[in-house]
């Protein structure tokens, strides 16, 4: 009995994930051009969505708006069709009339730069891997050389 | 000396035995999550005195870190790669405790300890991931907040009547960096104390050394196992400065409203997946079933001992739920993202203040606008007309001194005007600024307070947007026709961008500045004789100043005459409306 009690509990909790309760649905309110595409950005900078993007940029398009540049926004949807999402999110932050330099809109994305400070860490974070890999071992061998004297007790 | 230090700091009570077991790897997990929670509050002390906390400036304020604080990056790093091994360790830690059954008789108590541990690190992680405020952070708030309004009084910390002085980041930011840090270090010597009092548990099956001899076994003591810890340590950080070093954290663009366009952190990639199935209800109900299981487990699974033998069902059901875990988590990072929130009962919403959808998947036509008569309307009218609706509850709310809920809808007014704030702007900024502050005064309302100010308040709300109404309305001209003349129509155009100009002046952006005078120049040229013919004066007075516009620079960007000039504009464009008006 218990164990049917156990096993149902466990069942349950297990199964509730993926039990489909609530549809889906979506709440977009209509929005300006710039907005448009920013939101083509975010896509293609987040979740890679090239269609999604490509039908923000339409609308954006189709709004004539002039506080974008329409050329850009054109050149934006032809890296969109070309498949160069890179360039495609360069034009749409010109459109917008930013620099891609230091545009906020796009991600940050570091790397490593080299140079003393980064070499140094580098350095430092191995000695530190390496000490703390020989307590680990001389508590080893401790252990073992413990060991011996006992047998030889 | 010696003697001297050991009278004062009587370190030997830490030279209790220890089993030979607690000096193995799956005994330190706890401990190496315990590392990096230092090493995670020390990076985030120093992180603090960069972050500026306010939504317009947070994501830049870490951006400048990045880019021009000295090792700012590497200190980041270092706080984004312990907090993942932290969770990583955590969980382990979590598992391990779980397969060797450690929290049986007496340690039950402890176990719950840690399940708040595990809560409240998670808690930690996710307002740490939410202080980035990119597109991700803000996505992942969205869900929280529709999530606490399903939960009701549940989320009172996160419901604008809780502190409305405060930004809902304000608040996350405390949450992040005092309360849940302070109640996360109470909680874990709490759990130290009674790992030290009820001792470490036992292994689930026959050691080697029990199943081959009797050897006598050298004693280990805590000190022992402090110094393998240490080891550890030292190895953690040794690989966190590598990883901070050669992959830094990065940071997405600013967020962007109405999408949902990014995947959340790893550590979430499971309920991601429920929720893109289930929808955000899915996902509060998976977590808080997961939390009530883990609280549960030392009271279902009762056997006296965690032989492994006599808890088949337990293990088998932990490794299943690993297992589920991980697929999702896989799952999460194949998939596309649904569009989750405005589902379930949280966003419902009163007809009048629904707006036409556009959703990235297929378009449901039960979700549009439901009255015939709005259909007609355009969506600002919408929500201004709703904004209307508001106004009037507050009205009656403030005559019966009712300020708590008045204070609620204060909010609600302010965040549907906000939604077409930017149309209102671009059309009369003017009118949106003393729109904007008479709504912002309003959600100043004190629930036991002096309020003698809101009436006067709630009537400029109510004027303006009535104004703003007028704004959105197909202009009646003479012939009583709801069409305007191309004339209107193109000084109306040419108005908005000089609004939107004055905006990218004030914000020093050349670029955009330039561009607009030019879409300027272009809107008036188009009309530029019939003007003449009708005022020639006033032909010339705009084009001069027109064309003096697109000499903005750098250097004069910042120049009061600039400013001077645009109003000049302004006025010139709204009395060329009037003369197309007039027959």
């Amino acid at each position: 009995m218990k164990l049917i009690f156990k096993l149902t509990v466990m069942l349950a909790l297990l199964l509730l994930p993926v039990t489909p309760l609530w549809a889906h649905g979506g709440e977009e309110t209509e929005v300006d051009a710039p907005t448009l595409a920013r939101q083509a950005i975010a896509f293609l900078d987040g979740i890679k969505d090239s269609e999604a993007a490509e039908s923000r940029l339409q609308e954006a398009l189709e709004m004539d708006d002039s506080s974008l540049d329409a050329k850009k926004l054109q050149e934006a949807q032809q890296a969109l069709k070309s498949k160069d999402v890179e360039k495609a999110k360069i034009a749409l932050i010109y459109a917008l009339g930013s620099d891609p330099e230091t545009a906020p809109e796009l991600a940050l994305h570091p790397k490593f730069a080299g140079g003393g400070a980064g070499y140094s860490i580098i350095i430092i974070s191995i000695l530190f891997i390496l000490s703390g890999l020989a307590i680990l071992r001389s508590g080893k061998s401790n252990r073992k050389v413990g060991i011996n004297h006992e047998k030889m007790a | 000396m010696k003697k001297w230090l050991k009278e004062r700091f009587p370190l030997n009570a830490f030279n209790y035995e220890v089993p030979e077991h607690a000096n193995t790897l799956p005994f330190f997990l706890g401990g190496i999550t315990m590392i990096n929670f230092v090493v995670l509050i020390i990076s985030g002390i120093i992180l603090a005195q960069f972050y500026n906390g306010s939504p317009e400036t947070a994501n830049q304020s870490i951006r400048f870190l990045m880019t021009e604080v000295p090792l700012g990056n590497l200190v980041r790093g270092f706080h984004y790669w312990s907090a993942q091994l932290a969770m990583i360790f955590l969980l382990v830690h979590l598992f391990r405790v779980f397969i060797y059954g450690s929290y049986k008789k007496p340690r039950e108590g402890n176990w719950l300890i840690g399940v708040g541990l595990f809560v409240l690190m998670f808690g930690l992680y996710y307002t740490g991931t939410i202080l980035k405020w990119d597109q991700e952070a803000v996505e992942a708030l969205d869900h929280t907040l529709a999530a606490v309004e399903m939960l009701g009084p549940l989320g009172f910390y996160f419901s604008p009547e809780f502190a409305p002085q405060l930004s809902i980041l304000g608040k996350i930011l405390t949450l992040h960096i005092s309360v849940l840090p302070i109640i996360t270090v109470i909680v874990i010597v709490i759990h130290l104390y009674l790992i030290k009092m009820l001792k470490i548990s036992d292994l689930p099956y026959r050691s080697k050394n029990q199943v081959s001899s009797k050897k006598i076994q050298p004693k280990k003591t805590f000190v022992d196992h402090f110094k393998v810890l240490f080891a550890y340590g030292l190895i953690n950080i040794g690989v966190l400065g590598v990883l901070a070093t050669f992959f830094p954290a990065g940071l997405g663009g600013v967020p962007v409203s109405g999408i949902e366009s990014t995947k959340p952190p790893w550590l979430f990639m499971g309920v991601f997946s429920i929720e893109n199935w289930t929808g955000l209800a899915g996902l509060i109900w998976t977590s808080l079933a997961a939390v009530v299981l883990l609280i549960i487990i030392p009271f279902i699974d009762r056997s006296s001992s965690p032989d492994w033998k006599q808890r088949k069902v337990f293990v088998i059901s932990g490794l299943i739920a690993f297992v589920v875990f991980t697929g999702l988590t896989l799952n999460g990072y194949l998939t596309k993202p649904e569009q989750h929130i405005g589902m379930g009962s949280e966003m419902e919403e009163t007809e009048s203040t629904k707006t036409v959808v556009k959703t990235d998947g297929e378009k449901d036509s039960s979700e549009m606008v439901g009255q015939d008569d709005l259909k007609e309307t355009s969506p600002e009218v919408q929500a201004l007309q709703a904004a209307l609706t508001i106004i009037n509850d507050m009205k009656t709310l403030v005559k019966n001194e009712n300020y708590s809920e008045a204070l609620a809808k204060a909010k609600e007014l302010d965040k549907t005007v906000d939604a077409v704030g930017d149309k209102i702007k671009a059309k009369d900024s003017a009118l949106r600024q003393r729109m904007a502050e008479a709504i912002h005064e309003l959600g100043e309302i004190t629930p036991n307070g002096n309020n003698s100010g809101v009436i006067n308040n709630l009537q400029i709300a109510e004027e303006t947007i009535r104004d703003a109404i007028q704004l959105f309305q197909p202009k009646e001209v003479n012939d009583g026709s709801k069409i305007e003349t191309p004339e209107t129509a193109a000084l109306k155009t040419a108005l908005e961008q000089v609004a939107e100009l004055k905006e990218a002046v004030t914000a020093k952006n050349v670029s955009k500045a330039i561009k607009l005078a030019k879409a300027i120049d272009k809107s008036v040229d188009e009309i530029g004789e019939k003007i003449e013919a009708k005022d020639k004066s006033l032909r010339q007075n705009l084009g001069e100043d027109i064309h003096e516009l697109e000499e903005i620079s750098n250097s004069n960007i910042s120049d009061p005459k600039l400013q001077e000039r645009l109003n000049r504009i302004e006025e010139n464009l709204t009395t060329a409306v009037e003369l197309f008006k007039t027959p």
